[in-house]
């Protein structure tokens, strides 16, 4: 096995996709698999992989790099997943965010790159107060729960509890 | 004021923002190209805080961390992008220069797939030097090169611990730059019940690189945004 890897490592080449997005009638369930490890400068970088349960019907889905992963549901209802490699004392917790300001770095910075005017596009989906943001932390991982309608987020909230280090 | 009269790296940048005059041409800007006018300004120079936010405890805390770095001439800029070209025709040999608090550029040195050499860094060292420039105000070197799309990235986008525990920032006050490229990926479903993600049904992953500019200073967590996002930013500041 070891020689198989190290030479997809030295070629940096692997041909099989590093997400899958399963779908089912009742939900999605995404998996962010990347097959090589690798390297800052002489660093060995191990991604961390994960899965997570959904909603279904999601309208479409965005990666970038390894931390940034967003799905769009209908109504500007969105998930964020990002992944901290930096932050090696976070601890776990769930909590509804009342003020904009809470998420602004999060949403403005760490998530930059899903959030520009192609993708999940922040600009054009503000903070809503008739809606219900929860943020939901599992160790190195923040879940977002953005803009949800009310009466969906007991759903939304269940399946964010899914969320598992692979 | 110029810069010259008041080191940055020898006072804090609030410091220097109470000691400017009304009218000076510079400012504060955030990674929107949009003014901080709350700041106050730095004197004649443009300083771009490294976050896309506007709120006044975002960018304190972002000043304090030393998450800023001076608006980028054009000279830096096509170093930016030639150092880039470099690491694609060199598959992945780091590249880096320096750019001074004058506002000189270095030549591009070039080192392994891993790591610029102590005598690079110094070759590039005193080539800023005998331009007169003698204080570095920060570097910027390359991670990785572009793939193809099939292509699993071998290297990160983000500064090693190396990087970020670098001495020199005991006495440097602007952020490092990263020069790299994320894979991303968008639209993986349609929302119609499919199961996507087998190998005959790659062509529906629409993986891409993309070229980003990472932002690091010492321990606090990097920014990251797309390389010609930055570009246009800086071009908008420069033209305000």
């Amino acid at each position: 096995m070891l020689p198989i890897v190290l030479s997809n490592y030295c070629k940096g080449q692997s041909h099989t996709p590093v997400d899958n997005l399963l779908s089912y009638p009742d939900s999605i369930v995404y998996t962010f698999t990347p097959h090589l490890v690798p390297q800052k400068d002489k660093e060995s970088s191990p991604p961390l992989l994960f899965k997570i349960k959904l909603p279904p019907h999601v309208l479409s889905s965005y990666t970038s790099g390894f931390d940034a992963f967003g799905f769009r549901y209908s109504d500007q209802q969105t998930v964020y997943v990002y992944i901290d490699y930096y932050d090696k004392n976070a601890t776990d917790t769930a909590y509804r965010v009342i003020r904009q300001d809470e998420i602004e770095h999060l949403l403005l910075d760490d998530l930059n790159a899903i959030n520009y005017q192609n993708k999940l596009d922040i600009d054009n989906n503000p903070f809503s107060t008739t809606r219900e943001t929860w943020l939901v932390k599992k160790g190195s991982a923040t879940i977002l729960l953005y803009n949800i309608r009310k009466e969906n987020m007991t759903r939304f909230l269940r399946d964010a509890g899914s969320f598992t280090f692979l | 004021m110029s810069y010259s009269k008041v080191c940055l790296s020898a006072m804090p940048l609030l410091l220097i923002s109470f000691l400017s005059q009304p009218g000076d041409a510079g400012g504060y800007y955030n990674l929107k190209g949009d003014r901080l006018s709350f700041l106050g300004t730095p004197g004649a120079r443009k300083v771009i805080v490294l976050t896309r936010s506007s709120k006044e405890e975002v960018i304190n805390q972002l000043l304090e961390a030393n998450l800023v770095i001076d608006l980028p001439s054009s000279g830096v800029i096509d170093s930016m992008n030639e150092a880039y070209t470099r690491a694609n025709h060199r598959q992945g040999l780091e590249q880096k220069f320096l750019v001074g608090s004058k506002g000189e550029v270095s030549v591009i040195v070039q080192g392994t797939r891993y790591e610029v050499p102590p005598v690079e860094n110094l070759k590039a060292g005193l080539d800023l030097k005998t331009k007169g420039d003698t204080i570095t105000a920060y570097d910027v070197h390359t991670h990785g090169e572009l793939l193809s799309e099939d292509e699993e990235p071998y290297f990160m986008s983000g500064p090693s611990l190396t990087d970020r525990k670098n001495d020199y920032f005991n006495y440097r006050h602007q952020a490092s730059i990263i020069l790299s490229y994320d894979r991303e990926r968008s639209d993986l479903s349609t929302g119609n019940s499919q199961t996507v993600g087998s190998d005959n049904e790659k062509e529906k992953n629409n993986y891409k690189y993309v070229q980003k500019i990472v932002f690091y200073y010492s321990t606090t967590k990097p920014v990251t945004l797309p390389f010609d996002e930055f570009c246009n930013i800086v071009k908008k500041i420069q033209d305000h």
